[in-house]
C-alpha cells in the first residue's frame, strides 16, 4: 500500500472532486461515478484478459481507457497505475505486478468513491 | 439533410470517454448549450452531416483513432463551428493541433488539458473567435506579367500606409507603405501574389522606384504636419543586387528635401539573396548614409539569423505569424519574447506586426516590445485616410 502511494500519488484527489461537484453538481458527479462502477469491472476483466493473452494493442487500449476514467473523478493512484500500464504496454512489456497494482488501486479507488458519495448523500 | 438547431447554440463533444462527455454536456448546459456526444470519428462525421454546431469539442486520442483526422471534416462542414481541443498529450501536441487547425482555416477559441476543466471551457466559449464575415464566392484568375508591366508602366500601383505605433506612450512613430493594385474599382490583387510576380518578371526594380517616389511624396506632405513621422518601404532582396541603390535613394530623399531619418528600409527575404556579398554592401552603405534598415517578417522563410548576423539592421520586425495568436498561444509567445529579449540585445528596435487587440499589445509592452502595427491602430489607408486619423488621434492625445 505505501509503496503504491509513493509511486502513484494519493487514492482521490478531493480537491478535485469537491471542484467538479461545484462545476457540474453533486447530482452529475454521482451520475458519472455509476458510469465509472459500472465499467471498471468490465475493463479489468477484459485487461487481464488481453495481459494472459499476450494481446498487448487491446491491453493498451483497456488500460488507457481505465485511466482517463478514473483521471476523470480525481482518483489518482488508479489514473497513474493504469497510464503505467498504458506506457509499458506501448514499450511491448508489462509485467504481472503492474497488473495487480492495477486491481489494489481500483479497490482502493472505489472504495473512496462509495465514501464521497456517502458524504455527499447524507450532507 | 442538415438540421438546424432548435435550443440556440449546439455543441458537439467528440470524445471516446462516456464520463468526459457527461462533465462537460452537464457544465454547458448549464450556460444554454445544447449538447450532443459522438465518441467515434464516424459518428462525429454523421453529427455534423446532420446538425449544425456552434462549437466542437474534440479529444485527440479516440481510441485507435486520431482526432485530429476530424479538422478537414469540421473545415467542410457547413456550420462553420469553433473548435476547442482538448488532450490528455502533452501542451506541444495540443497547440500544435490548434496551429494545424488555424492553418485550415478554422476559428480555435483554445486548447485544454485533460481532465477538462469546466471554468476553463466556460471561458473559451464565452470569449469565442468571431465567425469570418464571407463575402460572396468569385472566381480568382491569377494576373498575367504582361498585364502587371501594363500596370507598372501606367503606375496604377499605388502605396496605402498602416501606422506604427509606440507602445510605450501610443504616439505614432511612422507607417509602412504597403502596395497595393486595384485593377478595376472593388478588385483588388493580393501583394503575396504580384510581388512574386514582378520579381519573375523583372518588373520589381521599377515597381520599388515607383513606391519609393510616391511614399517619399506623401510623407514630405504629412511631415508638415506631423514632422517625426517617417515611412517605411519594402525592398525586395533582388533590388540588392544593384550596386547604385544607396545613391538612388539618396538621390530621391533629396528631391523630396527629406533627411535619410525620414525613411526606413525593409528588407524581407521573400527570395534567396543571390549575392550575399553584394547586398552586405548595398545595405551598410544605406546605413552609413543613415538609412534605417528593417529586417521584416522575422521568423519566416530566409528571414533568419545568419541574416541578422550578416546585415547591419537597426530594427527587427515580428512576424503576425507569431504575434496574432501570442496570447492563447504559448509557444508561439515564447517565441516572441525570446525574439524581443534578443532584439534587445543586439540594440535593435522591435516591431510587432499584426497586433489586433489589447491584451496582446499590452503583453509586448509589458516584455519590452517597442513598436506595434497591427489594425488594433488602423488598417492599410490612403494618404488622405492617414491624415485624418493622424489629426484624429493628436486631438484625442491632447
Amino acid at each position: 500500500m505505501e509503496g503504491l502511494a509513493t509511486l502513484y500519488g494519493p487514492v482521490l484527489d478531493h480537491d478535485f472532486l469537491s471542484q467538479l461537484a461545484e462545476d457540474v453538481g453533486t447530482a452529475t458527479v454521482i451520475e458519472a461515478m455509476a458510469i465509472f462502477e459500472d465499467d471498471v469491472p468490465i475493463r479489468i476483466a477484459a485487461l487481464y484478459s488481453c495481459f494472459a493473452e499476450g494481446e498487448v494493442q487491446r491491453l493498451r487500449r483497456e488500460a488507457h481507457a481505465l485511466a482517463g476514467a478514473a483521471r476523470n473523478l480525481g482518483l489518482v493512484r488508479f489514473g497513474e497505475t493504469a497510464y503505467a500500464i498504458q506506457r509499458a504496454s506501448e514499450g511491448g512489456g508489462v509485467d504481472a505486478d503492474a497488473v495487480r497494482d492495477l486491481a489494489l488501486s481500483a479497490e482502493q479507488g472505489l472504495s473512496a468513491l462509495a465514501g464521497w458519495k456517502a458524504e455527499h448523500r447524507s450532507g | 439533410m442538415t438540421v438546424p438547431s432548435k435550443y440556440g447554440r449546439r455543441l458537439l463533444v467528440v470524445d471516446d470517454e462516456p464520463i468526459q462527455r457527461l462533465i462537460i454536456a452537464r457544465g454547458v448546459e448549464a450556460i444554454g448549450f445544447h449538447v450532443d456526444g459522438a465518441d467515434s470519428l464516424t459518428m462525429a462525421s454523421d453529427r455534423l452531416a446532420e446538425a449544425c454546431y456552434d462549437v466542437v469539442v474534440l479529444d485527440l486520442s479516440l481510441g485507435e483513432a486520431e482526432g485530429i483526422s476530424l479538422l478537414q471534416v469540421v473545415r467542410n462542414s457547413r456550420s462553420d463551428p469553433v473548435v476547442i481541443v482538448v488532450s490528455r498529450l502533452d501542451d506541444r501536441v495540443r497547440t500544435a493541433t490548434a496551429r494545424l487547425a488555424m492553418a485550415l482555416g478554422l476559428r480555435v477559441a483554445g486548447a485544454l488539458a485533460k481532465p477538462v476543466s469546466i471554468r476553463a471551457l466556460i471561458a473559451l466559449l464565452r470569449d469565442m473567435p468571431a465567425r469570418i464575415a464571407v463575402g460572396p464566392s468569385v472566381t480568382f484568375t491569377p494576373p498575367t506579367a504582361a498585364a502587371l508591366r501594363e500596370a507598372v508602366e501606367a503606375d496604377e500601383i499605388v502605396p496605402r500606409f498602416q501606422p506604427k505605433v509606440s507602445l510605450r506612450d501610443g504616439s505614432v512613430i511612422g507607417v509602412e507603405a504597403l502596395a497595393r493594385w486595384m485593377p478595376e474599382p472593388g478588385s483588388s490583387v493580393a501583394p503575396d501574389v504580384f510581388i512574386p510576380l514582378a520579381e519573375q518578371a523583372g518588373l520589381i526594380g521599377r515597381l520599388t522606384a515607383q513606391m519609393l517616389r510616391r511614399s517619399l511624396e506623401a510623407c514630405r506632405r504629412w511631415r508638415r504636419t506631423f514632422p517625426v513621422c517617417g515611412v517605411a518601404v519594402n525592398i525586395s532582396p533582388m533590388v540588392l543586387a544593384d550596386p547604385g541603390l544607396p545613391e538612388a535613394i539618396e538621390q530621391a530623399l533629396r528631391d523630396h528635401s527629406l533627411g535619410p531619418g525620414a525613411l526606413v528600409a525593409e528588407i524581407t527575404e521573400s527570395t534567396v539573396i543571390d549575392n550575399p556579398l553584394i547586398a552586405a554592401e548595398v545595405l551598410t552603405r544605406l546605413r552609413i548614409k543613415g538609412v534605417s534598415l528593417s529586417i521584416d517578417d522575422f521568423g519566416t522563410g530566409h528571414s533568419s539569423l545568419l541574416t541578422l548576423l550578416r546585415l547591419p539592421f537597426s530594427e527587427l520586425k515580428i512576424d503576425r505569424s507569431f504575434v496574432g495568436h501570442c496570447d492563447s498561444d504559448p509557444e508561439a509567445w515564447k517565441i516572441v519574447r525570446a525574439t524581443i529579449s534578443m532584439a534587445r540585445e543586439l540594440g535593435l528596435q522591435v516591431v510587432a506586426e499584426g497586433i489586433e487587440t489589447p491584451v496582446v499589445a499590452a503583453m509586448l509592452r509589458d516584455v519590452g516590445c517597442d513598436v506595434g502595427q497591427g489594425w488594433l491602430y488602423g488598417k492599410a489607408m490612403s494618404e488622405d485616410e492617414l491624415m485624418q486619423w493622424m489629426s484624429a488621434r493628436a486631438v484625442e492625445a491632447a
